[in-house]
């Protein structure tokens, strides 16, 4: 009688703890579904952190703020068994406050905004993102290899150009961890950038030395 | 003379034993979707300034796979629309799972022949479903003047096209 009791609470705790994981995984799942991936090419090696740096025109720590607005742009029109779709590519505009300049010099006292590439499909449905890229979240610290566009804004689009960091509270002030390992292959990349030659334009943030 | 013939023999059998280790050490990369069609085609629309050197990408592919790639007709259902976009930054081109790839003509225009075609046949790649993979490869992620399939390019399109 205890021996049947026994098996009876073993099969029981197995079967809970087989369908807590099988709830697990269909959760995982889901929420990797919700995320689309986009696939490039790139003119660099987007790994490498002497080329991230070399190639953009500023490498900085900032705090993210806000989400100014979602922006859809490269829009194609593709027909369907159901008919003709449109389909763009989404970009998300994000106030930060730029902490520390690594390269460059861009204004420290104010927000300024961002543009990057990715964020919630026209439809609203999925997240679209490039492989290896995160979209930032308010309230805490990136890296952001930024690039200037012909009308003075910002944009942060690819793998790696935008890379999260632990922060320390210094006074009420944010700032980096000197020893997050991040942060310190970022500074070593920008002390060894390998530098490309393009045709580059200046941010409308950049404030004189 | 005995002597090169045994030379010249260990050599053969030396390369042929390399070449089949190869092909069975083929590094097979492919992503969780394609954009091929139920049919197992990939019909493409649209337009883009890189057009010729995007059907040189659809004819290296299609010459390892013939009829996959085909240009969209009245009859059939559009998979990839194609097109053109200016952007400062990095990317080349990208291909998005909605059925688009765009070519970033910041970066396009500075690149000689080889680059542009490479850049084309490497988004073709992506549409077929194929992941990105080694230096060598149509499907490296950095920029090169590759325009030719390799051993991991071609394995790994088996593996996109068979599943
Ligand atoms: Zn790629």
């Amino acid at each position: 009688m205890r021996k049947s009791l026994l098996i009876g609470v073993m099969v029981l705790a197995s079967m809970i703890l087989i369908g807590f994981f099988l709830v697990l995984i269909n959760k995982t799942s889901s929420i990797e579904n919700q995320i689309s991936y986009i696939e490039g090419s790139y003119s660099i090696n987007v790994d490498d952190f002497r080329a991230l740096a070399g190639d953009a025109d500023y490498v900085f720590s900032a705090e993210v703020t806000g989400i100014e607005g979602y922006i859809y742009k490269n829009p194609v029109m593709i027909e369907t068994v159901t008919g003709a779709k449109r389909i763009t590519t989404p970009y998300t505009d994000y106030s930060i406050r730029v902490i520390e300049n690594i390269k460059g010099k861009l204004q420290t006292e104010d927000d300024i905004i961002i543009q990057k590439a990715g964020g919630i499909s026209e439809d609203g449905k999925i997240t679209v993102i490039f492989e290896r890229d995160v979209l930032p979240e308010i309230g805490k610290t990136y890296i952001f290899y930024a690039y200037a566009q012909e009308d003075g804004s910002l944009l942060s689009a690819g793998p790696n150009s935008c890379l999260k960091l632990a922060n320390e509270v210094n006074n009420g002030k944010k700032k980096v961890k000197a020893a997050d390992s991040t942060y310190k292959k970022v500074l070593d990349g920008y002390n060894h950038q390998i530098e490309t030659d393009r045709p580059r334009s200046k941010s409308k943030y950049e404030i004189d030395e | 003379m005995k002597n090169h013939m045994k030379v010249l023999c260990t050599l053969l059998g030396g390369a042929l034993l390399a070449c089949s280790m190869r092909v069975h050490a083929s590094n097979v990369a492919i992503m969780s979707w394609s954009l091929l069609d139920s049919g197992k085609h990939l019909d493409w629309d649209g337009t883009s300034e890189y057009l010729s050197y995007f059907q040189s990408g659809v004819d290296t592919w299609n010459d390892y796979k013939p009829g996959v790639i085909r240009q969209d007709s009245w009859n059939t259902i559009e998979d990839v629309a194609i097109s053109d976009y200016y952007e400062q930054n990095s990317v080349s081109g990208y291909t998005d799972k909605a059925g688009m790839i765009c070519f970033n003509k910041y970066n396009m225009s500075r690149y000689s022949s080889a680059e542009k075609q490479h850049t084309c046949t490497h988004e073709l790649g992506h549409a077929l479903g194929l992941a990105h993979n080694q230096f060598g490869d149509i499907m490296y992620a950095e920029l090169t003047y590759h325009t030719v399939l390799s051993e991991n390019d071609k394995a790994s399109y088996d593996a996109s096209y068979n599943r």
